[in-house]
């Protein structure tokens, strides 16, 4: 499980004024005002007529308002992440951040209204990439699907799947459905034919289950979300995918990553025993995951022992981790301080931009 | 080399497994058709006793949704952990890193088992 014998799928050399590449940073609109004007006529009535505002909040209280750090609400009251101005003052230059992956969270997604879901995508799209993407050479993006209707989300990635600054299609890991399944494989057909990456964020706008019920707290559900993340990996691999996309590449976003050497054994020691249920698998589950999946840092895991974690990473393979900061986000990682000092050299040279350059083929 | 007769190919039913003690060994013998294989019974893994499985043919690598029996490659499956050797020449099939059990020369002659060891 070295990155030796993994060849990643997309390797370039990188450009040689890349130093940082950020791969979560939560840049979007402020209210739904922003997004009507990029809605048909249809949708822009029915926001009125109805007061529709977004689609449904995360069920759980934050610790903080929107979960954002304190310190990241701009002035004016807009929406932290909203104010473009501002965003880059405190992070993208105050960290010299040289490309920065945007994620907007806003679930349109995940509306039970296909046909709104559909707008909803399509507008925010339109949105991110006038006022963020096509603004600073910086940033790329990440696009919206209505993934409930596979038919509308093949047209979506049709209509701007080929724009440059687009790098990935972007879900929730809590979206209620395991993305392994049969019924979306045309939507990763579809990114896979667009060089499009398969981003699975943080987070859920359903009701998140853990062993069958909801949590009580934010703490356990936040914490849990990994497990979420285990599954959607697991779907992916086990229902053949990587096998009808070969050149699809898939980043779980904010989910952990200490726990994926194990989760591999443990996929792999099954997958011995169980091979007649999926014969469409010619490796190893584990391969196909070192192969075309890729983790974002944040939240870094912080073992007393900081020696652990840098013996996880080996054991996962110095391809696989890429650092995001999860601005403006209260669990914020730090560019400058959240690696520990004992990964440096060409290790952290990977983890800070160089295997986020060759996943997305940045420049 | 040491050569065991092993009784009629009748005594064995086609598309089943034995367990037999062949100069001393433990050895599991499978017919399939009018062949006859023949590998130590004890699996490399955690040491189950291969003749307590389940004898079929391999899957064929297939598209998704895609299932066929591969007829020419006949297995044996642990009744453990259930992984699958190949009967002819006892490689696992499933295991990343080369892991074969013992595989004994095995026929038929004259309508006789012949093992060799
Ligand atoms: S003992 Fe045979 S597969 Fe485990």
């Amino acid at each position: 499980m070295s990155s030796t014998v993994h060849d990643p799928v997309c390797a370039l050399t990188d450009p040689a004024d890349i130093a940082l590449v950020d791969c979560d940073v939560h840049a979007g609109h402020n209210t739904i005002d922003d997004l009507v004007p990029y809605l048909p006529d249809v949708w822009q009535r029915y926001v009125r007529e109805t007061g529709y505002k977004g689609p449904p909040a995360p069920e759980y209280p934050k610790v903080k308002p929107m979960a954002m750090r304190d310190d990241a609400h701009p002035p004016g009251g807009v929406r932290p992440g909203s104010d473009r101005k501002f965003l880059t003052r405190q992070h993208l230059d105050a960290y010299h951040v040289d490309r920065a992956v945007l994620t907007p969270l806003y679930g349109a997604d995940c509306e039970p209204n296909a046909d709104l879901a559909a707008a909803m995508c399509s507008a925010y799209n339109d949105f991110m990439i006038e006022h963020w993407l096509e603004v600073d050479d910086r940033l790329f993006g990440s696009m919206f699907v209505p993934f409930t209707d596979p038919e509308a989300s093949v047209r979506e990635i049709e209509r701007i799947g080929d724009h440059p600054k687009i790098v990935q299609l972007l879900f929730f890991v809590g979206s209620g459905v395991l993305f392994g399944k049969r019924r979306f494989h045309s939507i990763w057909k579809a990114a896979e034919q667009k060089n499009l990456a398969v981003a699975m964020h943080w987070g859920s706008r359903l009701p998140a289950f853990a062993a069958g019920e909801r949590p009580s707290y934010y703490l356990e559900y936040h914490t849990n979300l990994a497990q979420t993340a285990m599954a959607q990996l697991v779907s992916l691999v086990c229902e053949g995918v990587f096998e009808t996309c070969p050149k699809l590449r898939a980043v779980m976003i904010e989910c952990g990553f200490a726990w994926l050497p194990a989760l591999m054994w443990r996929l792999d020691k099954n997958w011995r025993g169980c091979r007649i249920e999926v014969p469409w698998l010619k490796r190893p589950p584990s391969e196909y995951v070192y192969e075309h999946v890729r983790f974002t840092s944040q939240p870094i895991e912080e073992p007393d022992d900081p020696n652990h974690l840098l013996r996880i990473i080996e054991m996962a393979g110095e391809h696989m981790l890429m650092f995001a900061s999860d601005y403006p986000h209260w669990d914020f990682d730090s560019p400058t301080r959240a690696l520990p000092s004992i990964i440096k050299g060409d290790l952290r040279d990977r983890i800070m931009y160089r295997n986020a350059v060759e996943f997305y083929g940045l420049t | 080399m040491k050569r065991h007769v092993l009784g009629q190919l009748e005594d064995i039913e086609d598309g089943t497994i034995q367990a037999r003690d062949v100069g001393g060994r433990n050895v599991v013998i499978a017919r399939h058709g009018d062949r006859i294989f023949a590998l130590r019974d004890v699996c490399p893994h955690q040491g189950a006793k291969l003749s307590n499985g389940v004898m079929s043919c391999s899957r064929k690598n297939a598209r998704v949704g895609e299932h066929h029996v591969n007829m020419d490659q006949p297995v044996i499956r642990c009744p453990w952990h259930n992984w699958e050797y190949d009967l002819d020449h006892g490689t696992c099939l499933t295991h990343p890193t080369p892991l074969a059990v013992a595989a004994y020369r095995a026929f038929v002659e004259d309508g006789q088992i012949i093992v060799e060891t």
